[in-house]
């Protein structure tokens, strides 16, 4: 018995545990790996997102050289004018196109150029971006089903680092191909219209990066929600744009056959949400809705009807729906 | 190295394991063996900490493996799919994997250090052009790149062919020569017998039986094992009256038509069968075309074994 145990002591010690000497990494590195990693892979092997991304750039490139060039005309037409105005008026509106199909909405205080900035962007980005984010986004989780290569990340991670890799993965994609472009736009116009003050225009910049990242959020939860409930990256990409473009159609044209009454069916349209989210962090209360044609107006701060609260809240609602898909399916689907 | 006691799991109304306890030994080859649906694959992904028991304990390398970061950078894992990026390369799908855990350049020494253990030297080729036998190799490759001390390889010779297979031993038992424990588990036995220096039996979500390979075979070889003889109607006759003379087998049993050139021997001794037939065929100059064991059907074996 004894000579047994030393034979087995000696063979414990031949084995030993060989204690790793090297440097291994901490949380934020892996999961910083698991985004960056992906977002050039993706890069590697996609030509669309090429395509589509030069064609974003390529938008905002017209988008300046059209302000800056008409920018002497505007300041003859309207003395009262500054070229901070035209900074504004010129960038909120094409953030706001991020999200702009069919919805258009007029805040009460809109200045110059809504109505131009509206209008030019709905035709330029916000399809492309949503085309962008699902071509890039369903992918994300979809992939690894089809590939079972979760298994191998769950083998050497914690699931919520992988989870939180893969949102990671969708920011970066966000801020390089959302909020970077038109933070890039603002100092563009800043330095190309000129004589302004910076710190006058600073809330513009606010705006923009805090608006897209609510978006960069809002896609990030609804794609990735879509994404982890497939194995198919076309069927979580099909989905996601089809159900975000649809109540963005359905919604305004339920909306126009009751005769321009805006429901509380509204709260379903997540694009909208995001729009009329843009104008309450302006501190804008009453907006003006054209539904196809005709203008509804909507006083979210009055206690009758949709109210402020009620946007706010049904947009948290959609992120933590879409957060809490991906978790549950994370940890429960892809353990069996 | 690895100790699970009374460890049950269920999915709903589908018992996975069921009061199942297994030992791991610190630097040996350990075959874990069943038929499908056993819960082979269910256990191991409890070992890596992946499922969660519903009762009983787990303890790998000393620690409990759920949410164990620290013991995840031990353990390596093969699954038993085909868990590649297809449109990757071999070396930046290691290098991807090695880099979630160490820094860049140590990174990219160590997945090329692994796919030289592993005997893969693709450049520049996809993996969606590699053979079977290669992307098992390059899974193992992944596995292993942030050096292990344990590694679990989940059904890794399913779908290699005979050399294929080879390979994967030899590289399995040169893992283990370098001071790797490893956990691989098969449904087919003559994949572990001969690399394993323990066994462990498992059906029905259950151990049936752990010990040193030598001990699990005799087991196993208390069971009847049934050889297909294939070849000529007067060469079987021939061979039958041999077979019995020689009392190497149990009972024959003939094909139902009379012109059936299939034979089934039952025997429970195959160790002495097998050198005893060849010998009589080739003293007697007898004719046979085919000679298989029925017995692989691990099923049938673990049915008697319980």
């Amino acid at each position: 018995m004894s000579d047994q145990s030393t034979k087995n002591d000696a063979y414990v010690r031949k084995f030993s545990f060989r204690p790793f000497t090297g440097l291994r990494r901490g949380r934020i590195f892996r999961m910083w790996s698991i985004s960056w990693q992906w977002w050039i892979h993706e890069w590697d092997r996609s030509r669309a997102i090429k395509v589509l991304i030069g064609f974003q750039i390529f938008i905002l490139f017209l988008t300046n050289i059209f302000v800056l060039t008409f920018k002497d005309i505007q300041l003859q037409a309207d003395p009262t004018l500054t070229t901070g105005q035209i900074l504004e008026d010129t960038l909120i509106p094409l953030v706001r196109g991020i999200v702009s199909f069919q919805t258009r909405i007029r805040g009460e205080s809109a200045g110059h150029g809504d109505e131009f900035g509206t209008s030019f962007s709905i035709g330029g980005t916000s399809l492309f971006i949503l085309l962008l984010a699902v071509l890039v986004g369903s992918g994300l989780i979809a992939d690894d089903i089809t590939n079972k290569t979760n298994e191998i990340y769950y083998s050497k991670l914690e699931k919520y680092e992988y989870i939180m890799g893969k949102f990671g993965a969708f920011f970066i994609f966000g801020n390089v191909m959302i909020t970077l472009p038109y933070v890039l736009e603002f100092f563009l116009l800043y330095i190309g219209l000129g004589n302004m003050d910076f710190l006058a225009v600073l809330p513009v910049l606010v705006h923009v990066i805090l608006f897209t990242e609510l978006v960069n959020i809002t896609y990030a939860a609804i794609i990735l929600a879509f994404s982890s409930l497939t194995g198919r990256r076309l069927y979580a990409g099909l989905t996601t744009f089809m159900l975000l473009f649809l109540a963005n159609m359905i919604v305004p044209s339920l909306a126009f056959a009751q005769g321009g009454e805006v429901g509380l069916q509204l709260l379903t349209d997540v694009l909208t949400l995001l729009l009329v989210s843009s104008y309450l962090l302006d501190g804008e209360s009453i907006i003006r809705l054209d539904l196809l044609g005709r203008e509804h107006t909507l006083n979210l701060a009055n206690g009758i009807g949709i109210e402020g609260w009620m946007i706010i809240g049904s947009l948290g609602l959609f992120i933590f729906l879409g957060i809490s898909i991906v978790i549950l399916q994370v940890y429960r689907r892809h353990s069996a | 190295m690895i100790e699970l006691e009374n460890v049950s799991k269920s999915f709903g109304d589908v018992v996975a394991i069921s009061n199942m306890s297994m030992h791991v030994k610190t630097g040996t080859i350990t075959g874990f063996l069943g038929p499908n649906g056993a819960g082979k694959s269910t256990t191991l992904k409890v070992v890596m900490g992946e499922i969660f028991p519903d009762l009983g304990t787990v303890n790998v390398l000393g620690e409990n493996p759920v949410n164990n970061i620290k013991l995840k950078q031990r353990t390596g894992y093969v699954s038993e799919h085909d868990d590649l990026y297809q449109w990757m390369k071999g070396k930046q799908f290691v290098s991807s994997l090695a880099r979630l855990l160490l820094p860049r350049e140590e990174a990219e020494r160590a997945a090329k250090e692994a796919l030289k253990t592993v005997g893969l030297a693709v450049k520049g080729k996809k993996i969606q052009a590699y053979s079977k036998g290669m992307r098992q190799r390059l899974k193992v490759a992944a596995a292993i790149v942030h050096n292990p001390d344990l590694l679990i390889l989940d059904e890794p010779f399913g779908g290699l062919d005979p050399l294929g297979r080879r390979e994967m031993k030899k590289l399995v038992s040169n893992l283990n020569q370098d001071g790797v424990t490893i956990l691989i588990s098969s449904h087919i036995l003559y994949e572990l017998d001969q690399m394993s220096t323990n066994m462990i039996l498992i059906h029905r979500g259950q151990t049936l039986a752990e010990g040193a390979p030598s001990e699990i075979l005799e087991l196993i070889d208390q069971f009847p094992h049934q050889i297909l003889i294939h070849a000529p109607i007067d060469q079987l006759k021939n061979l039958s009256k041999l077979m019995i003379d020689e009392s190497i087998v149990n009972s024959l049993k003939f094909g139902a038509d009379k012109s059936s050139t299939d034979l089934v021997a039952i025997t429970n001794n195959p160790k002495e069968f097998y050198p005893k037939i060849t010998q009589l065929i080739a003293e007697n100059n007898l004719f046979v075309e085919h000679l298989e064991s029925k017995t692989d059907n691990i099923e049938a074996i673990f049915e008697f074994l319980t």
